[in-house]
């Protein structure tokens, strides 16, 4: 049997530019959606454990449902081509469960992910801010005193496999083949356990809130209207209206975004980056590369220290430049404009000035997590999931271990 | 007393902070273009030096980079300067009202 292409293939012909411009607007929609929508990872997951509610997760699950059904469609009917999904896999092993794990605990503790920790750092919130710095130093302590062990372990296959790419392609996995067919089984064995688990978890929970409040059930009125077609009722009618109200209401900014609605833009958003940068570059959303390792780096170029010429991992994994950096900036400016325009905006001062000393450390540990397991919880549990691997679910693992250790510590501060 | 509510209202002075706040970012979006300019121009070429193409990025790249940051910049400065003296207009119109 062949081995599968590990050469990229362009789906469009763009120039860079455009691939630039492309994935700033990603960024802008990522961090404007994200504000609009509370959207946090952490608060998914610890919400498990103190208020006992899956809704959040739910939607997670169907985010990550949605995202691989819809590159996977895309891949199987060969609008891309199977190489640019598989070729950005990253390499899997003991430093993904110890990573996300650490990164789980760290973020619980500094109170955000790293999505949210940049939405509500552009919304003014200086505890996400010191969070942001804690998560700078971290990943330089992870580049002298961590790297160099783990990327021995990762070259001499220790707990590791020795190359990504179609190694950890799951239609290769299951079926040793990267057709078409292949393919297409595989987003449906992925994609649809997680749309239905998230569905059935908002469903529980609602149903939970429906009993708790005597029978009126919290969520979004559209959806029960839609499942009752017919002459409407006045009850209908009222439902009908408030849809359009809230409709009204979202787009003039006086509420925020439901989670299922958030939802469903963030898969759209990272279905458009996997189709505009195919071929080009690592076309999934990406973050954390850029916020902790890039930009403690730039922030040291005027004053002429440049970690890329003798520093560990940064003078070996960190192109100078690459599409992340403008979908980082542009998730800043698109967080901060949403939340300006809202009247969200304000800076924010915890009064407790523990918190600050929380965040600066959980964002440390927030900083050497993401990079031990080679990614955060967008541009590797997210995206893995995009991309039809497995690592996705072992850093989920690992990160709701985290943010459960963190929940039960915090009980007992 | 609802009209009392109005004139509370109407006599609240506008935020200073919703007035500065754009003109910070159109201030960001500029620093930021020129430091893409001056400082990852400048490290590439130390990279190129050094011959470290594990982190050197094709000048096709940083200039498609470069491009897309200065559109991008255009796009953020004017947005924010509408902003601004929209936000200016409504902070001096809340002055006057609140004399």
């Amino acid at each position: 049997m062949a081995t599968p292409s590990m050469i990229l293939q362009p789906v469009f012909s763009e120039t860079w530019a455009v691939i630039f411009g492309l994935f700033g607007l990603s960024g802008f929609i990522l961090g404007w959606v994200a504000q609009r929508g509370n959207y946090c990872f952490i608060n998914a997951m610890t919400s498990i454990f103190t208020t006992k509610s899956l809704e959040r997760f739910g939607a997670l699950l169907l985010l990550f449902g949605l995202t691989a059904l819809g590159t996977g469609i895309l891949t199987a009917f060969g609008v891309v081509p199977a190489v640019d999904q598989y070729f950005y896999n990253y390499f899997a092993g003991w430093y993904i469960l110890v990573g996300s794990f650490i990164f789980g605990f760290g973020a619980a503790m500094a109170g955000g992910c790293n999505l949210s920790m940049l939405y509500r750092a552009s919304s003014g919130y200086v505890q996400n801010w010191i969070e942001l710095f804690g998560m700078m130093i971290g990943t330089y302590v992870f580049a002298v005193a961590i790297w160099p062990f783990q990327s021995y372990t990762m070259q001499a296959g220790i707990l590791s496999t020795t190359s990504g790419g179609y190694v950890e392609y799951l239609p290769y996995l299951l079926f040793h083949s990267t057709s078409s067919l292949a393919v297409y089984v595989t987003t449906f064995i992925v994609a649809l356990p997680l749309i239905l688990l998230g569905v059935y978890f908002q469903w529980r929970t609602r149903n939970r809130w429906g009993k708790s409040l005597g029978g009126s059930t919290p969520g979004l009125p559209g959806i029960r209207a839609l499942g009752s077609p017919g002459i409407p009722t006045p009850a209908e009618t009222s439902s009908g209206l408030r849809l359009k109200q809230d409709v009204k209401d979202m787009l003039l900014l006086r509420k925020p975004y439901g989670t299922n609605l958030s939802t469903v833009i963030l898969a759209l958003d990272m279905i458009f980056v996997f189709l505009v940068g195919a071929g080009y570059t690592f076309n999934y959303l990406v973050i954390t590369s850029s916020d902790g390792g890039r930009f403690f780096e730039y922030i040291l170029m005027p004053l002429g220290i440049n970690l890329f010429t003798n520093t560990p991992w940064f003078n070996d994994s960190l192109p100078i430049v690459d599409p992340s950096t403008l979908m980082v900036v542009m998730l800043c400016v698109g967080a901060f404009s949403a939340s300006y325009l809202s009247g969200d905006f304000k800076i924010r001062i915890p009064k407790d000035k523990k918190r600050l000393v929380i965040g600066f450390l959980g964002g440390m540990l927030v900083g050497i997590g993401v990079r031990m397991a080679l990614g955060c919880n967008v541009g590797l549990m997210w995206t893995n999931f995009g991309q039809l691997g497995y690592d996705g679910y072992i850093f989920l693992l690992g990160m709701l271990g985290g943010v459960y250790l963190a929940v039960k510590v915090q009980e007992r501060l | 007393m609802e009209e009392m509510e109005k004139a509370k209202t109407k006599a609240k002075s506008y935020p200073v902070r919703k007035v500065i706040a754009p003109l910070i970012l159109s201030l960001f979006a500029i620093v930021w273009f020129q430091f893409s300019k001056v400082y990852l121009t400048g490290a590439d070429n130390i990279a190129l030096r050094e011959a470290n193409f594990a982190i050197y990025v094709t000048p096709e790249q940083l200039q498609g980079y470069l491009e897309a940051t200065a559109w991008t910049c255009y796009i953020v400065v004017y947005v924010g300067l509408i902003f601004f003296w929209y936000g200016l207009v409504r902070y001096v119109e809340s002055k006057e009202v609140s004399k």
